[in-house]
């Protein structure tokens, strides 16, 4: 008991769209944290990011009513330096041991050295990426992860708004409608008549 | 106003962005230029807030004496000692710097960085363990793959390299394309959202 929340929004600049899904968790973790009066530490590897988590977790506070509650240093930007940063969040978790470590974002090598510290001082993990070459870490180490896609989709889900879950509908339908495409493309290339590899297989 | 705003400012600027991606005329290029030129400075001006933020967060620990307050003084020296003496010397092209950056962070990142292995070892130590049919699979398959990769795999049996080519090329590419197809749409939604202000997570908070 007592024990913070760690979130990470990953390394990604505000280009990134990941990045930008990251907020949405925040604003949700945010809320959460002032609603229970849990503290939560947010670390920033991006110049950048960091003013705008730091004002996600404020207004989180202030539409808490819990203005007071809010701790400026709780915010942190560690290194713009991508192991400077995963040294930093090492050493900021085995010192204050958070309960929660939530890695949601864009995140590349240094993904396995957080979420495996977190491992080990027994927090609790959910991560999520879309980089592929993470995800098998993140799914090693994390007690529950979100994969590719579904850290976009962690807003409406999260919100309950109507509109951003009709957004998420239309995606799937999207996804379909490419997943169909990609079949009939299989199907026309194997069957076309310049395809030559039945012929190739018949005649080892 | 307040939320309006900057929903407004971020549509116009990322509509302003995606037409100039697909229509090249010199306007729109100029429109692209500047609203990049505006984004780099905004960026160089946010390293300054987040020195002060380490700043603060540091000189607290100090001053209060925390747990590593060491720590806090070495970072806070160090990082003080090549702000100064990269504006006072530059730090492109100038050897001493260039000498203490590949003396300091540059071993200190590459350590880091080759700590990955030990972590990896660890994570595919409680991963590998045989619970379930899935933890089953993969372990079955992470020995294939291990096998495959390694020169004594060949001599334990010639057909393992051929079953890791397939196995990389075949059921796990199909799984990583599956993801970024989905991850693709995903971000484009994210996108469209954020341009027609569906998503206002990024202006502080209101999902």
């Amino acid at each position: 008991m007592g024990r913070s929340v760690h979130y990470s929004p990953g390394i990604g600049d505000l280009q990134n769209a990941q990045t930008l899904a990251s907020f949405s968790a925040l604003t949700y973790v945010a809320r959460q944290c002032a609603k229970f009066d849990t503290s939560l530490v947010v670390t920033n590897r991006t110049p950048e990011v960091y003013p705008i988590t730091e004002e996600i977790v404020r207004q989180a506070y202030v539409q808490e009513g819990k203005t007071d509650r809010f701790q400026l240093d709780n915010v942190r930007f560690f290194s713009s330096d991508q192991f400077a940063y995963a040294s930093a969040c090492v050493g900021m978790m085995n010192r204050e041991r958070p309960a929660a470590n939530i890695l949601i974002g864009p995140f590349w090598a240094e993904s396995l050295i957080i979420a495996e510290v977190g491992a080990q001082i027994g927090a609790i993990q959910i991560a999520g990426t879309a980089h592929t070459h993470q995800i098998p870490f993140f799914v090693a180490a994390c007690d529950y992860c979100l994969i590719g896609e579904e850290i976009y989709a962690a807003s409406a889900y999260l919100s309950k708004d109507p509109i951003l879950l009709g957004n998420l509908v239309a995606q799937d339908w999207a996804k379909m409608v490419m997943a169909t495409l990609v079949l009939v493309g299989a199907i026309i290339a194997t069957t076309s008549p310049k395809a030559n590899w039945l012929a190739t297989l018949l005649l080892k | 106003m307040r939320r309006e705003g900057p929903v407004i400012f971020a549509a116009l600027a990322g509509l302003a962005v995606v037409i100039c991606r697909f229509f090249s005329t010199q306007a729109l290029k100029a429109v692209k230029d500047e609203l990049d030129q505006w984004y780099l400075i905004c960026t160089a001006f946010m390293v300054l807030v987040g020195l002060i933020n380490l700043t603060r967060v540091h000189l607290k620990k100090v001053s209060q004496k925390k747990e590593g307050w060491g720590y806090s003084v070495v970072l806070l020296a160090g990082m003080y000692w090549f702000v100064l003496f990269g504006l006072m010397r530059g730090s492109l092209g100038d050897p001493q710097y260039a000498w203490m950056f590949n003396t300091f962070p540059a071993p200190l990142g590459a350590t880091m960085f080759a700590l990955l292995a030990f972590y990896i070892a660890s994570a595919s130590y409680r991963s590998f363990r045989v619970r379930t049919a899935e933890a089953t699979v993969l372990l079955v398959s992470a020995v294939l793959i291990m096998l495959g990769s390694v020169p004594v795999g060949k001599l334990i049996w010639s057909q393992l390299p051929g079953i890791r080519d397939w196995m990389l090329s075949n059921p796990n590419t199909a799984g990583l394309r599956g993801i970024q197809l989905g991850a693709c749409v995903g971000g484009m939604a994210t996108a469209l959202r954020i341009l027609v202000g569906l998503e206002r997570g990024h202006l502080g908070g209101d999902v």
